[in-house]
């Protein structure tokens, strides 16, 4: 080991080298060996990081064993590939749904699994695994629910509707295993063989609706509410029992079977579930228009778009906040009018790099938040803009999720100013946006509080990051652009929808924001 | 900008592959992640504006470090406060070298994959203090002050500790990549 060149490689890595030293260090990196000392002490600061996230998603006898030459298998070139294909726009499964959650949805291999159904709706469903949300896709593995209702599409094209509690092991895209709970199965013909299995019995859609009872650990129920069913053991091949409409059976896991009478009434109903989310849906819209309704009412708000009061012919986005002037309505160039958070509930698609909203705001703002609503689209992308005044100099900011080049799905919240003198302040939550957070709405915010010393990051509601803040330079809002950052020549545009936007000019709570964030 | 083209695929599935040895080398001279990733992000706008214009890179990854160094003597030139002279010869010099650094291994894209799984491996055998002890440093970005509030030890013991960790780690790469 040459401890001299060590310290001075150390030295520089702690930024505490003078100019002498660094002349030294020259001298001491002239052999290619010194040189790759220097190399690996790099390569260990930024794969650090990762090795340690690894860590703690491997254990070592899971690792993949290493082996050299054309044949190398690793997953690192996998995911790289994966992902290259992701951003080189190929279509892959993955890339125009709601990506899945990655405690459950990658292998050890770091490739994500594929789904076997897609959530639909959730009604009051409180989660004893890992919580899912409609439009979430489902890995094989356990999902259960301690309470509420839950209604899954397999990707073979039947439906579930489960009823906590209950347990549903998911195998393939046509069988599951109910291990407890209400479980009632749709099955359109082109699912037929569609599969449910519970207490050691397989129940076999042979075109039908049925229900299985698995509350009991001693028997399930299995009962036909349209169609025709065939029972089997688990293991064997032969039919031990038909069922047809209105027929049901107990069935226990030694083998027996006796009549169960007609249970079809306990069954959840695939139609008063959607029913009910819909009009759960219904409710959410309307309470969330009474609410902005008084919030319009907030003489602090400088802005306020809800992306419904519009002229979608001219692409005029009216402010609605309280003396808001005509002249700082937004106009919209480029994006598509697309359906927000709610049926009914209006949003704006970011969808190509010239995508953007103008707004003449001219406004200058001590202390300001900003909230917005936004789901962004599941494919990784770069750096996305939520919004910036472009006016370069003292009081700009710019407002952003800082995607990573494309390997990388995640990015934190950042918040950008330009102080009076000095360099830009970079202002970056160190949690970054998990994989499941892509494809759902989310509610995200900044507060700029200069009589705090502070800015701080919300993520539906929940404060995420509380950064020092040293400068009081006010904002300046002359002009806003969102969505964009108004230089179509690089792609740090939005990719998603937003359909809210609120600029208020004082600091807001974290009671407030999770009222913002959560209607009564 | 249009990611469909074929050069654009190639350009994109080589530069991720590289990203992490790109990726080094700028978080080497820069010695901030926040600032590397921003310029690591201008390096691809580049990248895929200059092939999107037709320009047929004889070495990419080259190319790329020659577009980031630029990037990060531009940024020193930027800021104020940076701890060294950003125009000056020496600095320059230590630029080339580090350069050539990289370009040394361009030969063998794949060692540098295969020293990341050996890392991998090796953070997966370390005590689960010193683990925690990189973690608070490297994953949290603690200061090496608030990393010895945490574990209860002086700020000489850790950046003792922390500095045998890292030759620990660093040998053992050595010693799984020397087996492959």
């Amino acid at each position: 080991m040459n401890t001299h060149r060590d310290e001075l490689i150390h030295r520089w890595r702690e930024g505490n080298l003078s100019e002498e030293e660094l002349h030294r260090l020259n001298e001491a990196l002239t052999t290619p060996e010194d040189r790759a000392a220097m190399r690996g002490e790099w390569f260990l600061e930024a794969s650090l990081p990762e090795a340690l996230r690894t860590s703690r998603l491997l254990k070592v006898a899971e690792l993949p064993q290493m082996r050299k030459g054309k044949g190398w298998l690793n997953w690192r070139p996998l995911m790289a590939a994966a992902a290259a294909l992701v951003i080189a726009g190929v279509s892959v499964w993955w890339m125009h749904g709601p990506t899945v959650a990655p405690s459950t949805a990658e292998d050890p291999a770091g490739a994500p699994r594929p789904p076997l159904a897609v959530v639909m709706q959730t009604i009051n469903a409180e989660w004893k695994t890992m919580p899912f949300q409609p439009d979430d896709r489902v890995p094989a593995g356990v999902i259960a629910l301690t309470k509420g209702i839950v209604r899954l599409q397999f990707m073979c094209g039947a439906t579930v509707v489960i009823q906590g509690p209950a347990e549903l092991d998911l195998k393939t895209e046509r069988e599951a295993e109910v291990r407890s709970g209400l479980v009632t199965a749709t099955v359109p013909p082109v699912a037929e063989g569609f599969t449910l299995l519970a207490a050691g019995w397989r129940a076999v859609d042979r075109g039908t609706v049925f229900g299985v009872d698995a509350r009991s650990p001693e028997h399930a129920v299995v009962q036909v509410l349209e169609g025709r069913v065939d029972l089997h053991r688990t293991a064997s091949s032969h039919i031990a029992r038909s069922l047809t409409t209105g027929e049901g059976v107990r069935l226990s896991s030694a083998g027996g079977i006796e009549p169960a009478g007609d249970t079809t009434m306990k069954f959840p109903r695939e139609m008063d579930i959607i029913d009910r989310a819909a009009s759960a849906e219904r409710k959410q819209f309307e309470s969330w228009q009474q609410q902005r309704t008084s919030l319009t009412q907030d003489p602090s708000l400088v802005l306020y778009f809800d992306f419904e009061a519009t002229d979608l012919a001219r692409g005029v986005v009216r402010n609605l906040a309280p003396g808001a002037t005509p002249g700082s309505d937004g106009s919209l160039i480029g994006g598509e009018w697309t359906q927000g958070r709610w049926p009914g509930k209006h949003a704006v698609a970011f969808q190509r790099a010239g995508d953007l909203v103008r707004v003449r705001l001219g406004a200058t703002l001590e202390a300001a938040t900003f909230v917005a609503s936004v789901r962004l689209e599941p494919v990784a992308k770069a750096t996305q803009t939520i919004l910036l005044s472009p006016q370069v100099g003292p009081g700009q900011i710019y407002w952003m999720l800082a995607g990573r080049i494309p390997a990388s799905p995640n990015g934190e919240l950042v918040f950008i100013k330009t102080p009076e003198h000095g360099a830009d302040i970079r202002l970056a939550s160190r949690r970054g946006l998990a994989a499941e957070e892509r494809g759902r709405w989310m509610q995200i915010a900044v507060v700029h509080d200069p009589s705090a010393h502070r800015v701080r990051h919300y993520l539906n509601g929940s404060l995420i990051e509380e950064l020092p803040l040293d400068d009081a330079t006010p904002l300046k809002l002359r002009q806003l652009v969102i969505g964009n950052w108004g230089f179509s020549s690089e792609p740090r545009n939005l990719v998603g929808r937003m359909d809210e936007l609120a600029i208020f000019r004082r600091a807001l709570d974290e009671t407030e924001i999770r009222a913002f964030q959560t209607p009564p | 900008m249009s990611l469909e083209s074929e050069a654009i695929q190639r350009a994109a599935a080589e530069f991720i592959h590289d990203r992490h040895r790109l990726g080094a080398f700028v978080n080497g001279l820069l010695r901030d992640a926040h600032v590397a990733e921003d310029v690591l992000q201008e390096v691809w706008v580049r990248l895929a504006a200059e092939v999107e214009k037709g320009t047929r890179l004889e070495n990419q990854a080259a190319w790329c470090r020659g577009v980031a160094r630029n990037l990060v003597r531009r940024h020193w030139e930027q800021q104020q406060s940076a701890k060294v002279v950003a125009n000056s010869a020496t600095l320059e010099t230590f630029l080339d070298r580090m350069e050539l650094a990289f370009a040394e291994v361009d030969d063998d894209p794949e060692d540098w994959v295969a020293r990341q799984q050996a890392l991998d491996e090796c953070v997966a055998t370390l005590p689960e203090r010193s683990r925690q002890m990189l973690t608070l440093r490297y994953e949290s970005r603690a200061s090496m002050d608030e990393v010895a509030r945490a574990m209860g030890q002086t700020f000489e013991s850790v950046t003792k500790t922390l500095y045998r960790v890292r030759r620990a780690l660093l040998e053992c790469v050595e010693r799984k990549l020397s087996r492959i």
